[in-house]
């Protein structure tokens, strides 16, 4: 899979998931190896077996983060 | 209207008086209001700062003072002069002087002793009790290339936008070779002074010995955050490692990922495994074969490298 097909896939994941609670960001990551989307997850929000492991073929890969905010002091 | 010069004596005398807080007073400024005690305001309303203003085309004091200032009192020491009073509330001022931003390393990040051409994880950070120093922890074969590392080698850490040195290899339990079993793949590292050290998610409330079918979870540098169940804790299996051959291991526990999906993969080495409901440390991953994940008891971890999480 091209990195562009990747981003294409990432895109259309991140329209279904990225408006839930608990999913701070998606990002597509390919490095040599693989090709992965990588979700950013608050895991006090929303429970593991909800997030999806894969999407079209694409394996997941939970990152987890309290939250993003602005940062203003 | 208020002349120009005497908005100007009086910001001179408020600036001597409540913001320098200096005597004697401004020579011009005296002929104002000499005698006229700023003395019984509060320290709450202390005055940051002042300037004179023009507002409507009428010349106006500003005054800069705290958020929580009363300014009705200041306003009445101030109603004797006639000029009017604008106030500005501000947090205080201060030095725009910054430090230098800390480092900060985090687990679940790749992680290396700096001779290796991959990646393990950086599982966690642990007491030594042997000493003071702030220790990393990892696998033998991460952090201490597999028996081959001395005191003080670099042990490297990606940031995602480069390799870093955090700290140098501490020590090690040794992978004894076949006929010989081992128990425990692990090492640990110091961490600079300099660093800050963050875990993922929670930090570790201690550890706990497995159980059969306990609810876990790990953080690991290529699959992220998995969750599975403990399948066997008492595992005796041979492990083949990358330019070493083959080690045997007693005792090990067996970890399946939840709805098939794998715990663990190559770049996990040294991840931590938590109890999920409580997060305290069961053990530390070493080898899999993508649908089996293997760890070390963390509690033999522990005892064998006395450290403690």
């Amino acid at each position: 899979m091209s990195k562009l097909e990747l981003e294409k896939i990432t895109t259309q994941f991140s329209k279904n998931w990225l408006n839930r609670k608990g999913i701070w960001g998606i990002e597509p990551k390919s490095d040599h190896k693989n090709q992965n989307i990588v979700m950013y997850v608050n895991l006090d929000e929303i429970d593991y077996d909800e997030i999806p492991k894969q999407y079209k073929g694409v394996r997941t890969i939970i990152k987890p983060v309290d939250k993003f905010e602005a940062q203003t002091s | 209207m208020v002349s120009d010069y005497k908005v100007s004596l009086l910001s001179n005398l408020v600036a001597k008086k409540l913001v320098w807080q200096s005597v004697p007073i401004f020579e011009k400024a005296a002929t104002l209001s000499e005698s006229y005690s700023f003395s019984s305001l509060k320290q709450s309303q202390k005055i940051w700062g002042v300037t004179k203003s023009i507002r409507d085309s009428e010349r106006v004091l500003e005054l800069f003072v705290p958020i929580q200032a009363d300014t009705s009192t200041i306003r009445d020491k101030f109603k004797k002069f006639g000029v009017p009073i604008k106030f500005i509330r501000t947090k205080g001022f201060e030095s725009y002087f910054a430090t230098k931003p800390r480092q900060s390393i985090t687990t679940g990040n790749p992680a290396r002793h700096f001779r290796l051409n991959g990646w393990g994880t950086l599982g966690g950070y642990v007491d030594d009790k042997l000493s003071n120093l702030r220790l990393a922890i990892s696998n033998n074969h991460v952090f201490g290339n597999l028996n081959r590392a001395s005191i003080n080698d670099r042990i490297e850490y990606d940031t995602g936008a480069g390799i870093i040195q955090i700290g140098g290899f501490r020590r090690m339990f040794p992978l004894l070779p076949p006929p010989d079993v081992n128990n425990v793949d692990a090492a640990v590292a110091w961490v600079k002074d300099d660093i800050n050290l963050k875990w993922i998610r929670k930090k570790p409330r201690g550890s706990i010995r497995p159980r059969l079918n306990m609810e876990v979870y790990k953080i690991g540098a290529t699959t992220g955050y998995t969750e599975g169940f403990i399948s066997s804790i008492a595992l005796n299996h041979r492990v083949k490692y990358h330019g070493a051959g083959i080690f045997n291991f007693v005792n090990s526990i067996v970890i399946l990922g939840k709805n098939g999906y794998p715990f663990s993969l190559p770049g996990d080495s040294g991840s931590l495994v938590f109890k999920k409901s409580t997060h305290e440390a069961v053990g530390m991953i070493f080898a899999g074969d993508g649908t089996y994940s293997f760890a070390n008891s963390f509690k033999n971890i522990e005892s064998l490298l006395q450290i403690s999480i």
